[in-house]
C-alpha cells in the first residue's frame, strides 16, 4: 500500500497547473484505495497474557492455523488476515482468551487467513475451521479440541483429552494424550498414539493407525479400509466394527486376549484359530484365546474381509 | 418553502394605470413553447422500480436461492423429515426396542435442525456447499447400506450402533453447515441456541440408547 501525504498531492496537482477537479479526482482515489486496503490481506500481531493452564478458542473459516506450545503464559497471534476479512477479533482475559477471524455474512469472495498461534504448553486449546486447515504441535493441556469441515488437520499433541473432528478433510495424528476421539466422514485418518483410550471412526475414509497401549479402542468404519497395529495393556479392550471396508489388525505376538471375530459376508484369515463357516449362510466366526486371554479383542464386520496378523 | 413559494402569497402591489400598462407592453405577445416535454412525462407517469420494490426483487431472488438449495438438500439428498420419519417408522419396526427409539428420536432432531440448515445453506461459499453435500451424500449411502445390512443381520448389535452413529454424523454435517453461518450471523446467539439443542439431545439420546 502506497503511503502519499495528502498534502503532497495536493501541492503536485497545484504546481503542474492542473484544475481542482483532477486534484480531487487524485485525493479521493486515494481515500478509495486507503478504503479498499482495510478490505485487503493484513498483518497482524498480537501478544495477550494467559494462565499457563488457561483456554485459548481460535475460529477461523478459511486458510490455516498452526498453534503452537511454548513456555511463556502468554498469548501471541501473528500472521495475515486474508483479503476481504472484516477484522480479527481478539477477546477474554488471563483464564480464556478467544481469536476470531471475522469475515462478511457472504463469504464468498474472500481470501484465507494464514495465522500462527503460540499458547502455553498446558493450555487447553480448541479451534475451529471450516476449510482452514489446522496444525497444531507441542500443546499438552487437559483439553485440545480441533474440529474443521473441510480442512485437514495435523496434530502433535499430549495432554488428557484430545478431539481431532473433520468432515471430508484428512487427519493426520501423533498423540500422547489419555484419551484421544479422531472422527472423520470422508476423510482419511492416519498416525500414531500412545494413548490408553482411543476412540477412532470414519464413514468412507481410510484409517491407518498404530496405537499399542491401548486399555480401550474403539475403531469403527462403514466402507473405509482399516489398518490397525495394535497392543493392549493388562486387561484392556479392542472393538473393531466395519461394514463393507476391509479390516486389517495387527496384535503382538505376547498378546493376552481373549479375541473373537465375525463376519457376515466377508472373509476372515488368521494366523491364530480356526475360522469356522455357519452351516447355512456366509456367516463365518473365528475365536482364540492367547496368553492367559485377560483382554478381549473383537473385530465385527457385514462384507468387508478382516485380516488378523501377528507383529 | 421557496422564495417563490413567498412571493405567491404576498398581498397584491397596487400600480398605477399607466404603469400597469407600460409592464403589459413590456410582456412578450407570444410564448414559443418549449422542447416536447412529453417524453419526460411520460417516463414520469410510466412506474419505476422504487428502493423498495428492488428489495423485494433482491428478496425473492434470495428466497428463490434458498428454495433451491432446500431443494438440493431435500430431493437429491433425500433428507426430507416427513421423508425420513416415514422410512424411519416403517425400519423401526425391524429394529430392537431402543434402536427403534432412537431413530424416531433422530428423525425429530433432523426436523428442528433442518430449517435452520436450509437457511444457513445461502450463506455457504459454492465449493463448501458441494463439500457439505457430498458429505451428506456419503453419509446418506452409508446409512442407506447399514440398513440393507440390517435387513439381512437384524440382530446385530454392532450394525444398529453403527446406524446410529451415522445417524449422530449427518446431524453433525448439518450442524457444522449451519455453524458455518453462525460465525458470520449477526445474532450468533439466537441461531446457536436453535443449533445446539437438537443435536445435544440426539446425540445424547441415540448414543445411549444404541
Amino acid at each position: 500500500m502506497m503511503n502519499i501525504p495528502i498534502s503532497n498531492v495536493l501541492a503536485t496537482g497545484l504546481l503542474e497547473g492542473r484544475g481542482c477537479r483532477s486534484v480531487f479526482t487524485q485525493v479521493m482515489g486515494l481515500a478509495l484505495l486507503s478504503c479498499v486496503s482495510t478490505l485487503s490481506a493484513k498483518e497482524v500481531d498480537h501478544s495477550m497474557a494467559l494462565d499457563s493452564d488457561g483456554m485459548v478458542v481460535i475460529k477461523v473459516v478459511k486458510g490455516e492455523v498452526r498453534v503452537e506450545g511454548w513456555d511463556r503464559s502468554e498469548v501471541m497471534v501473528r500472521g495475515e488476515m486474508g483479503e476481504g476479512s472484516l477484522e480479527l477479533s481478539l477477546e477474554g482475559n488471563d483464564q480464556r482468551r478467544e481469536i476470531e477471524v471475522k469475515i462478511p455474512r457472504n463469504s464468498r469472495g474472500v481470501e484465507g487467513s494464514e495465522l500462527e498461534v503460540f499458547v502455553p504448553v498446558g493450555a487447553n486449546v480448541v479451534v475451529e475451521t471450516t476449510s482452514a486447515d489446522i496444525i497444531a504441535a507441542d500443546v499438552s493441556g487437559d483439553l485440545v479440541e480441533l474440529r474443521a469441515v473441510s480442512g485437514d488437520i495435523e496434530v502433535d499433541a499430549g495432554g488428557q483429552r484430545l478431539f481431532a473432528h473433520t468432515v471430508s478433510g484428512d487427519i493426520e495424528i501423533e498423540s500422547s494424550a489419555r484419551r484421544v476421539d479422531i472422527n472423520s466422514v470422508s476423510g482419511d485418518i492416519e498416525g500414531r498414539v500412545s494413548s490408553e483410550e482411543v476412540d477412532a471412526n470414519t464413514v468412507s475414509g481410510e484409517m491407518i493407525l498404530i496405537a499399542r497401549k491401548l486399555a480401550r479402542g474403539h475403531f469403527e468404519s462403514v466402507s473405509g479400509d482399516l489398518e490397525l497395529d495394535t497392543g493392549l495393556s493388562d486387561a484392556g479392550a479392542i472393538t473393531v466394527a466395519s461394514l463393507s471396508g476391509d479390516v486389517d489388525l495387527i496384535l503382538p505376538d505376547n498378546l493376552s486376549a481373549t479375541c473373537e471375530v465375525e463376519s457376515f459376508s466377508g472373509s476372515i484369515r488368521s494366523a491364530r484359530g480356526q475360522v469356522e463357516k455357519a452351516q447355512y449362510g456366509p456367516h463365518k466366526t473365528l475365536r482364540f484365546v492367547s496368553g492367559d486371554g485377560s483382554g478381549r479383542v473383537r473385530v465385527e464386520s457385514f462384507s468387508g474381509d478382516v485380516r488378523i496378523r501377528e507383529r | 418553502m421557496s422564495n417563490n413559494e413567498h412571493q405567491d402569497h404576498r398581498p397584491p402591489t397596487l400600480l398605477s394605470d399607466s404603469a400597469l400598462q407600460d409592464r403589459l407592453a413590456r410582456l412578450s405577445r407570444e410564448r414559443q413553447g418549449g422542447d416536447d416535454l412529453w417524453p419526460q412525462i411520460q417516463a414520469r407517469l410510466e412506474p419505476q422500480p422504487t428502493k423498495r420494490a428492488l428489495a423485494w426483487i433482491r428478496r425473492a431472488a434470495a428466497a428463490g436461492f434458498v428454495l433451491a438449495i432446500a431443494a438440493s438438500l431435500i430431493i437429491n439428498l433425500g433428507i426430507s423429515p416427513s421423508n425420513d420419519t416415514e422410512r424411519l417408522s416403517r425400519h423401526a419396526g425391524n429394529l430392537p426396542l431402543l434402536s427403534a427409539s432412537a431413530e424416531l428420536e433422530y428423525s425429530g432432531a433432523l426436523q428442528n435442525l433442518l430449517p435452520l440448515t436450509v437457511s444457513a445453506a445461502v450463506a455457504q461459499p459454492g465449493t463448501l456447499l458441494a463439500d457439505y453435500e457430498r458429505s451428506l451424500e456419503v453419509v446418506r449411502a452409508a446409512t442407506d447400506a447399514v440398513r440393507v445390512a440390517l435387513a439381512s443381520d437384524p440382530g446385530s448389535r454392532y450394525l444398529n450402533d453403527m446406524l446410529a452413529d451415522l445417524h449422530y454424523r449427518q446431524l453433525n454435517v448439518l450442524k457444522a453447515m449451519a455453524r458455518h453461518a453462525d460465525q458470520q450471523s449477526p445474532e450468533p446467539d439466537k441461531l446457536q441456541v436453535g443449533l445446539e439443542m437438537p443435536t445435544t439431545t440426539a446425540k445424547n439420546t441415540i448414543r445411549s440408547t444404541s
